[in-house]
């Protein structure tokens, strides 16, 4: 095992720690990742229920809710790329590596800690769902299951933001396009209507699409249905976003040589 | 920590530019262990370059560093073990409270969570933030926040500890308070790097200084032998009409440079050589004066003669 | 009265020429509607055409209003951002008529309320919003002004207590989703669920949507100017009053 790999398992709950520290104690984490999310699943259902139930059947929240966790996932991450960059432009990062200590240790725990905000988007999420008839048709097992990918997604989805922070230039730099970049995966998925819902020319962007990808395998869990092709989907993207995302994160934090 | 003899921090011909920009110029020096080197220069000298070559951060384009022996490229691993660097932003985290972000550095730093819990206790009580220990970063003072800052590079002991611009930006009361950890530190056997752009400070703290001018070294030497480097005296002129400050000043030129200040109402020419007072009353015949008086130059007018010059001495 | 007249308008260019230098408000102004537009048309339309409901007729309004509860957010965000530099204070320590800094800013947010409403009611008519005629041309773009600065108005009121720029857009994009959604901006009343009905009709949001509507040949000016009318100027004065309030306490 290398000297950096060794830090990281050493250290890795320190900087877990620290991550769980700042996303418990910032009130726009809690609003981003819980209740945006929540003011969006009750209004989108009071809103739209009517007219998706007319094209589908089951209740409109069986679809909202995996959407809903997703949404609350990806915006809440543009807090932690914020910190992220904080930590690059303000001191912090330079300390690290002057320590002996893996330089990629703040990464690792902001990684982790996005682990709490997808317990926490679920919680909120779910049980609230359940008062609009969102429900585990599939038993126990795809449950679980169902909360895997969640935790799934929230540990690719937050490469995304801290790759843009290692590139971005100012704070305003990153928070805005992060946003409008989540905000058209969202919408482009398949989490608000069923796929033939879009216009013909839309369709191939809304299957192609990591949060397509992630929304089927939480919603078929919970509701049944086949169940590969999204789950080798989720990993798929997950592999890939990691990959690119994690490549450009990891070289903006190592160390001259 | 182990007694080390001979210099701990060896530099030679260290350069480095940033595109266009020449940070470093090939830079030599060495300090010694237990020693306070105060690395002294205006802004944009290259102080903070250097700090970050030392500490590991930036490799340079040329020349070598070495912390007690270990080379700060290529064996920069051993250096961390050896270093702690309190740098020109505060590193730390706002949204923790003070004894969590010391806890934080000292599990870091490899400590026992029981251990960097007792360590992170005498901290507080040393640099006098038991009352604020519970208050997150974000809401300290700027001097509160430097005292933690350079407390989180003690967690662990290091022999060498590099300080960049500690004190910009703090009120006197909190410069004053500064100056008192750092030579508590000195007294602790420490070996430390310190920049600033105030002579006052490197004059009152440090053992040596280097002076570092355009990416070069303009001058080296003690506090007392910077202040001779100008040729030991200067001379101080007040006439009684100030209207004749001027002519004051154009018949001292001969002498060196002269230098008028209005609000005090003196001439003084910082380098005026040995044994020039008679030749300079001689010169200021017809002009009436209240004082002359020949005294050592303060260090900043050394510091203003020696960055003055293009390329150095 | 002259010189509330220049004062006016020497606060108003200024508070326009600060906003064009923020890329946050060029960002809020343009992007972010027109992204909403697009997308709301693209998921939604299908599912709305099947309920009867045009999106390419009736959204365009409802994208007008979100943009002019966008500029409130702004104007919220900017004054927090005037309190907490100090230059509220400065300002009202100054020799000028009392009222001008309160109209400068409405003029900066009359402003930016013009400036993003001509876009997206460019795009509206691309996608097929229609106008019967210039009356009903101009009759859209005052009503959206006005709804704009009452929305300034309003979401400014924020900046007077919010501890940060930031947090007051964070607060003012509170009340700004529920309004806005359940609204008939984005679905008829019916289909609502029955004990939000009376609410989604008679809310004003709904008013001015309906009144933008009307402009575009989408319902009846006469019936639903009233009720739009009263709440704008209801809540107009309400706002204006506590603002100058707030403005004169504001240190
Ligand atoms: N990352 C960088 N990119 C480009 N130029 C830099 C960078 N860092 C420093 N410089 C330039 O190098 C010179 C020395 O800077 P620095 O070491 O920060 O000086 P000091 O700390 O003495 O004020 C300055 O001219 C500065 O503008
Ligand atoms: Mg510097």
């Amino acid at each position: 095992m290398s000297a950096g790999v060794r830090s990281l398992v050493r250290h890795g709950p320190v900087f877990a720690e620290r991550a769980f520290k700042r996303f418990i104690r910032s009130p726009s984490n809690v609003v981003s990742t819980a209740g945006f999310p929540l003011l969006l699943l009750l209004t989108l259902l009071a809103v739209f229920s009517h007219a998706v139930e007319g094209v589908e059947d089951g209740p409109y929240a069986q679809r909202l809710v995996p959407m809903l966790v997703v949404s609350g996932l990806m915006f809440g991450s543009v807090s932690t790329a914020v910190g992220f960059f904080t930590d690059l432009s303000q001191g912090y990062m330079e300390r690290i590596r002057t320590m002996p200590v893996s330089a990629a240790g703040p990464l690792l725990g902001a990684v982790l800690g996005e682990i709490g905000r997808a317990a926490m988007a679920l919680a909120v999420l779910v049980a609230v769902g359940h008062g609009f008839e969102f429900r585990f048709d599939n038993g126990i097992g795809p449950a679980i299951g169902f909360f895997l990918v969640a935790m799934l997604a929230s540990v690719s989805i937050v490469w995304i933001g801290l790759a843009m922070a290692a590139v971005a230039r100012s704070q305003e730099a990153l928070g805005p396009p992060l946003g409008a970049l989540f905000l058209l995966l969202l919408f482009l998925s398949r989490g608000m209507v069923p796929v033939d819902a879009y216009p013909g020319w839309a369709q191939p962007i809304v299957r192609f699409n990591p949060a397509t990808a992630y929304v089927t395998a939480m919603d078929r869990l919970a509701r049944g249905g086949e169940l590969v092709t999204p789950i080798l989907g989720s990993l798929a993207w997950s592999a890939g976003i990691i990959a690119a995302f994690g490549w450009i994160a990891v070289r903006s934090v190592r160390r001259p040589r | 920590m182990a007694e080390v003899s001979g210099p701990i921090v060896q530099i030679e011909e260290v350069a480095h530019s940033f595109g266009s920009t020449v940070a470093l110029n090939g830079v030599s020096f060495e300090v010694e262990a237990g020693e306070v080197l105060g690395l002294l220069g205006p802004n944009g000298a290259g102080k903070t370059t250097m700090i970050n070559v030392l500490s590991t951060l930036l490799v340079p384009d040329r020349g070598r560093a070495l912390v007690a022996g270990h080379d700060v490229v290529a064996q920069a691993s051993s250096v961390r073990e050896l270093i702690a660097l309190t740098g020109q932003f505060a590193a730390l985290d706002d949204v923790l409270t003070g004894r969590e972000n010391l806890i934080l550095f000292g599990r870091l730093r490899s400590l026992s969570k029981r251990h960097a819990t007792r360590r992170a206790e005498e901290l507080l009580e040393r640099f006098s933030l038991v009352d604020a220990a519970d208050k997150r970063v974000g809401s300290y003072s700027g001097g509160m926040r430097r005292r933690l800052d350079i407390a989180a590079s003690l967690v662990v002991a290091t022999p060498v500890l590099f300080l960049d611009e500690p004190t910009t930006g703090l009120d006197p009361r909190s410069r004053a308070e500064l100056w008192q950890v750092v030579r508590a530190l000195r007294d602790d056997g420490l070996t430390i790097i310190l920049t600033t752009q105030y002579l006052e400070e490197a004059d009152q703290l440090s053992e040596r200084i280097v002076v570092l001018n355009h990416g070069r070294v303009v001058a080296e030497g003690s506090p007392d032998e910077l202040k001779q480097l100008a040729g030991g005296q200067a001379c101080v002129v007040m006439p009684v009409d100030l209207g004749q400050l001027e002519e004051c000043a154009s018949a001292l030129a001969p002498f060196g440079t002269p230098v008028v200040d209005r609000d005090i109402g003196s001439v003084t020419v910082p380098d005026a050589g040995p044994g020039a007072l008679s030749s300079i009353i001689a010169h200021l015949e017809g002009i009436d004066l209240t004082d002359i008086s020949l005294r050592r130059p303060t260090l900043e007018e050394v510091f203003l003669q020696i960055t003055d010059l293009p390329d150095g001495p | 009265m002259r010189t509330l007249a220049a004062d006016t308008l020497i606060l108003g260019a200024r508070s326009v020429v600060r906003s064009r230098r923020n890329p946050a408000t060029v960002v809020s102004a343009f992007i972010f509607p027109l992204l909403f537009f697009a997308l709301f048309f693209i998921v939604m339309r299908r599912v709305m055409a099947a309920q009867g409901f045009d999106y390419a007729q009736l959204l365009p309004p409802t994208i007008v209003a979100q943009a002019m509860l966008f500029a409130g957010m702004s104007s919220a965000y900017y004054v927090a951002a005037d309190r907490l530099s100090g230059l509220t204070a400065r300002l009202r320590s100054m020799p000028m008529h009392r009222a001008a800094p309160i109209l400068g800013r409405a003029v900066g947010d009359l402003v930016r309320s013009f400036i993003s409403l001509v876009p997206i009611s460019v795009v509206g008519v691309i996608v097929g919003m229609r106008f019967d005629n210039a009356l009903g041309v101009v009759g859209f773009a005052l009503v959206a002004l006005a709804f704009g600065l009452v929305a300034s108005l309003g979401m400014g009121l924020i900046g007077y207590v919010a501890s940060s720029p930031d947090d007051a857009v964070s607060i003012a994009s509170m009340p700004y989703l529920p309004l806005l959604m359940l609204s008939t901006g984005f679905a008829p009343v019916k289909n609502f669920p029955g004990w939000l009905q009376p609410f989604v009709e008679w809310q004003p949001v709904t008013a001015v949507i309906d009144l933008l509507r009307a402009f575009t040949g989408e319902g009846d000016v006469g019936s639903t100017l009233p009720v739009a009318a009263a709440w704008l100027s209801g809540f107009g004065l309400l706002f204006a009053a506590l603002g100058a309030r707030a403005f004169k306490k504001a240190s």
